[in-house]
Order: C-alpha cells, then structure tokens, then sequence
C-alpha cells in the first residue's frame, strides 16, 4: 500500500498514530530495511504468516491505542511453533483486554525474530524553528539514559550523514569494539539518506522513531517503527 | 516577518544600507545631548562623505547642514533614514519613505514589541511592506560601515577599519563589541544592531557580508531567531566561504519536551541549534569573549596545510595545559618525527624536553626561542604553532614579541604562511608584547593558556568544514 493510502486509512479513522505495521510498510516502501512485519487478524492468519515467515517469531499487539506495547505483555518473543503462536495469541489478546476494554485492536504483528545487532535509534521529529530535522544515536536503554544523539537539519547530505554517524560519543561501538562485530555504518548513512528524502517528500508526518534498528556486521533491520501524522488541519 | 525577496534583491538593497549616498536623519535636533544631535554628530564627525540630511520642522540647519521640514522634502539621492521619533510617530513616516524610493528606515526609536507594543511594530512592517521600503531594527543604536567611514549611530563613533563585521541583537553587546575593537586594535568593515529585527535580520546580513569584499570575518551576536530556516539556508551557502561565527544566548536548555518519540523529547532546542550550525558550517562560540576572540583569530590566521600541530613553549606547566587544551578542542598535536626531534634537540638544553610540547625551558636567551621557532615555522610537516611564552629576566616579554613578529614576518617572506598563536604568561608588559604581537598578525593572549589554544581551534574548524574534512568514508 503507498504511503497515501495508509495515511487515508488513518484519516478515516481518526488516528494520528500508525500502526507498526503501517509504519513498517511505510519505511519499507521508501528504502529502509524493516523486520518482515505483517498483520493477522486472527489466530489462524497469524499460524499462517507465521508458517510464512519462518519459526521463531514475535507476536505483538497492533492496538492504536495502546502505545507502549510490551508493558502490558502485548509482546511475546522467540515463538517456536504453533502452538505457542496460539498460546501467544490468546495471552496477548487477554492482557489487551485487561489494559483496555475498550481498545481497538486490529489484529497483531507477527514478525520475523531478528537476530540481536547493534541496537541504534533513528528519528525525525519538527522543530519550530528549522523544520524537520533527524536524530540518530545509541539505541536501547542508552539513548534514554545517555542522550547520546546527533541531529541534522533535513534534508541531509551525505557529508552530513557521514559526520552525523561520528558525532555520537558511542561511535567506537559500531565500529566494533573489544572484537565485537562492527556495525553496517554505510547502510546506516544510507538509511538516514533516504529517511531524510522521505520526510522531506511527507510534509504530514509529524514524528518518526525507529527504535531500535539492529546494525549487523552486513545490513541493518528496523525492528520497531513509530510514526504520528500532523493533524489533518496543519498538513 | 519573513523577507522574501530574492538574493540579488537583498544585496541591492543591503548595499543601499550600507553605501548610501544620501542619509536623512528623521528627528535630528540641534540641541547637544539629545539623540538627534548624537546621531548627526556622529555622521559629521565620523567622516561620512555622502549628504547628510538632517529632517526637522523645526530648525532650519542643524550643524551646518541645511535641514528639511519633512522627508518629503529631501533630495532624491536619499538611500536610508535614520528614525529617531517617538515610536508612535515612525510609522506615518513609511510613506514618504516609499514615495523618495529610500531603501531602508534604520529605526533607532524604542517603545516597540520590547515594551509590550506588538502591534505598534506590526504595523511598521506592514506599511513598510506595501511601501516597499526595508527596515532595519527597531530599538538599536544604529550601525557603521567603515569603508564609508558611516556611523549612523547616537553611540561614539569608530572608524578603525578591518575585515571583521560584528552583528548583535542587543546594544550593551554592540558596545562591548566597540570597547573590545578598540583596546586590541581590532579593525571592523561593520557593526550593526538588528535589536527587534522587525524585518532585517541576520540572513539579510550574511547575505551581504558574504559578498562584500570588505568583510572577511562575520560574527554575530543572537538572542534567538525570526526565521531559523532561512538562516540555516544562506549560512549553507556562505559559511564555508567566509568564517561565520555565532554567539547564541540561551544555549542552557531547559530540558526535554513531552512527545510521543524519542526523537521529539530528546530535540531540545540548544541542541538542534548546535546541529545547525555545525551542518551550515557556522562556528558556535559560548561566550562574549569567545565571540569576539575568534572573530579576531580568524580574521589574522591562515589556514594551515595539516592536522600537525607542534606546542613550543618556555614553561613545561604552560606546556601541559597548552596539550589538555588541544585535546579538549579536538587538535592533533604532531608525533615528533625522529629528524626533527633531533633538530629540535640540537637547540635546547639537555634538560628540556624534546617531543611535542617542545620544553626549551626558562633560562634560555632570545636566541633559543628564535631557533626552534625558526624550525617550527620552516619544516613543512609542522601545521600550525602554539607558542607558551614564560616571562623572564634573559628573555624579556618586548625582546620575545620582537623576535617572534621577526620569524613571522621572515618565514612570510619566504612564502610560509603558517598558524601561530601565542600565550603569554608574565607580568603585565606581556600586555603590550600581545599587543604588539597582534598588530603584526599573531593573536596572542596574556595571562592564560587555553584562549590561544581555543582560537587556533576556530581557524581549525573553519578549515575543516570548508575542505569537509572529518569523514573517513
């Protein structure tokens, strides 16, 4: 679906904030490598996609209204087979319920278990002053504790990128510290390239996170992915 | 308000600003003490070639020049008023403005949106606007453009011409900047107050600046901005070309914001200043000193050919902290090739230290410093200089600044244009070594060690983003 599309859907229905899975398509369709994320609707589309996909996998809860997903057990990790697909579903539906009686849910995410990687952030957010603008830093519990983020204004060029990427004190880890694999940092500038040219063509995208995104040694995989749109008045 | 009118346009009408041929002063008063006075004083005393046509119903001729009743009648040739009526009077004076085809009002009244009166102001640009007639401030002590020895200012006037344009938000920091010019010597192409910067701001400023041949350092004072966009845009282009460097008050953030993102909360305001200024390639000082500091460095440096910077200095303690300081501003200090180890050796006693910081030590005559800055400033390998100078009876402050302008000006004879900046510790004719040092192109800084390294640090910055160093891949 294009990104339009997947805005209307969210017009319609009144949301300013996507779905992961819309996210994730969205993301996906601009360039950046996502975590095959797909939404079942039910408990055997999501044995099916599973099947699809390949064991394991991540079931999440896909609710706009619930946010933090995995603070009230709407995510369930390293799914080997069906069973525990069906077990997964039901747990997660139930602790939906318990959260929210009265939340929308449309299903859940059933995701490809990523491997661990170097686990970043990459964001937009607006600023009043210079419009929309990146962040890239350390992600994890590291970006929230640490702040160790760089910013640039968009668009972004690649020296931008480039110096973005090195600006960040945490630099020495992706590039592979103590004999830890080093981190795709080409992939990654490239990544903030084409999110860069991807807000700047979607002026009603109000903020993005990509949190976190696993940097591998080759490539990198966006495991989680957070748009909100602009109100509908001020795009 | 947001300008929108095209770069070559800006220019014109920057130029009209800055090179008038005529300036009619609205509000001029023949009574010594008033800011009327002041101001036409200071366009007659400070040597402005072009008219001066002093606006007052009241007077007849205001010293010695002839004076009109309103601006309606002044000559043709009128570039810019300067608007020194009570603010609720300024803005029935647009257009006549409009009618002469004046450029600009340069509106040094307050009692604008500063005092609460938003819509006093807003209704200025929007006259000027329709009049299509710019104006710079209100609430500002004026500007000055030396190479037309202009002071359209009720401030004291200077004429000390150089390279340096000083643009500040506020007048106090417009007359620091003034006092610091003048007690270091320190030329200037302008200084311009923007104050409430109704409609000219710093974009419009470095839009000129950048072009204009007499300016080769533009620092600018800010509070905040009007249009942070259209700053980042034209610093992009310029910034690169010609050093600009910014003082931005308020740079201590008060915290994270409450967004849905990580992204949002973490997007302090400072922070995404920072970011655009290090993208545009604008070097952020921290401090008024700073500012104005390496505004001045910039404009007496050249740029170095390297990353290798060697330390020499007469003191091992003002060596050290010369290093932390290095390292704290992201210089290389060079690893001392053997060869030149030895050189260098070869010259000092056997109890100084070789390597980088090079140690001479403090008992050695005149002579000792000459040699091994003479081989600092030759080998090609050596980038840039930080010299630690240690006040002694053998070598005097006076009989160091002179040796060192020497090498200085005997290395640029021979085509060697190197960095070299100096700190000074010493009693207080280390003052005037500085002085003397500076008048000859050497920033030098009494009294403290990290300055020196600090500036050299600037012209490293400025080099850097230039020649987009820094990126490996």
């Amino acid at each position: 679906m294009p990104f339009d599309a997947i805005v209307a859907v969210a017009r319609k229905e009144k949301r300013l904030m996507l779905t992961e899975v819309e996210a994730k398509q969205a993301l996906k369709e601009a360039g950046i490598d996502v975590v095959d994320t797909r939404l079942a609707k039910d408990k055997a589309e999501a044995q099916r996609i599973a099947r699809e996909i390949g064991y394991p996998v991540v079931l999440k809860i896909v609710s706009p209204d619930i946010i933090h997903k995995s603070d009230i057990g709407g995510v369930k990790v390293g799914l080997a087979d069906e069973a525990a697909v069906s077990t997964a579903f039901d747990e997660i539906m139930a602790a939906t319920k318990k959260a929210n009686a009265k939340a929308n849910v449309h299903g859940v995410a059933v995701q490809a278990m990523a491997k661990q990687g170097t686990e970043v952030i990459l964001g937009m957010s607006k600023d009043p002053q210079f419009g929309p603008v990146l962040m890239f830093g350390l992600g994890g519990v590291l970006v929230e504790v640490l702040k160790d983020v760089a910013f640039r204004i968009v668009p972004l060029t690649p020296r931008d990128a480039g110096q973005m990427v090195r600006e960040i004190k945490g630099y020495p880890v992706l590039e592979g510290y103590r004999g830890q694999d080093p981190a795709d940092v080409a992939r990654l500038e490239q990544a903030i390239l084409t999110l860069s040219e991807f807000v700047e063509g979607h002026p009603e995208i109000k903020e993005l996170d990509m949190n976190p995104i696993f940097a591998y040694k080759d490539g990198i995989a966006a495991v989680d992915a957070r748009i909100v749109l602009e109100d509908e008045a001020a795009s | 308000m947001t300008a929108s009118f095209d770069r070559d346009v800006i220019v014109q009408q920057m130029r009209r600003i800055f090179m008038p041929r005529g300036v009619a002063v609205v509000g001029a008063s023949g009574t010594p003490g008033k800011l009327g006075y002041a101001i036409v004083d200071n366009l007659k005393n400070g040597g402005f070639a072009g008219h001066v046509y002093p606006v007052n119903p009241g007077a007849d001729e205001i010293l010695g020049y002839r004076c009109y009743k309103s601006l309606d009648e002044v000559p043709d040739d009128t570039d810019v008023a300067l608007i020194s009526i009570p603010a609720r009077a300024v803005a029935s004076v647009v257009p006549s403005a409009g009618a002469k085809g004046i450029a600009a009002l340069v509106v040094i009244s307050s009692g604008f949106a500063e005092t609460g009166e938003r819509e006093l102001q807003e209704e200025l640009v929007r006259l000027a606007r329709e009049h299509n007639v710019r104006v710079l401030g209100p609430n500002i002590y004026g500007y000055y453009y030396t190479s037309m020895d202009l002071c359209a200012t009720f401030c004291t006037p200077y004429n000390e011409r150089g390279g340096i344009a000083l643009v500040s938000q506020s007048g106090g920091v417009g007359m620091a900047i003034l006092g610091y010019s003048r007690s270091r010597g320190m030329g200037v192409s302008a200084i311009v107050g923007l104050g409430n910067k109704c409609d000219v701001d710093e974009d419009d400023l470095l839009e000129f600046f950048g072009q204009d041949p007499n300016t080769e350092v533009i620092a600018i004072h800010m509070e905040d901005l009007k249009d942070g966009r259209a700053f980042f845009d034209t610093a992009q282009r310029i910034a690169r070309q010609k050093p600009v460097v910014v003082l931005k008050a308020g740079w201590t953030d008060l915290g994270a914001r409450a967004a849905a993102s990580h992204t949002a909360a973490l997007a302090g305001e400072d922070r995404i200043y920072d970011a655009a200024f290090a993208q545009s390639g604008v070097i952020r000082a921290h401090t008024l000193e700073e500012l104005l500091d390496w505004s001045r460095a910039l404009q007496l440096l050249p740029d170095p050919e390297g990353e290798d910077v060697v330390i020499i200095t007469g003191a091992g303690g003002l060596g050290v902290l010369l290093a932390d300081a290095c390292v704290d501003r992201g210089l290389g200090l060079m690893s001392m090739p053997a060869d030149l180890d030895e050189e260098f050796k070869a010259c000092i006693p056997p109890f100084g230290a070789s390597g980088n910081p090079i140690d001479i030590t403090g008992g050695e005559p005149p002579e000792t410093y000459r040699k091994v800055i003479d081989i600092g400033l030759t080998d090609p390998r050596v980038h840039s200089l930080i010299i630690g100078y240690w006040h002694t009876i053998l070598t005097p402050p006076m009989v160091f600044a002179e040796l060192l302008g020497e090498a200085v000006a005997d290395a640029r004879s021979k085509g060697i244009h190197k960095p070299v900046v100096v700190a000074l510790a010493g009693d207080t004719e280390v003052e005037t070594a500085a002085r003397y040092l500076e008048e000859r192109g050497v920033p030098a800084y009494p009294y403290a060690a990290e300055k020196a390294v600090a500036a050299l640090a600037a012209r490293y910055q400025f080099w850097r983003s230039k020649n987009d160093a820094g990126i490996s891949s």
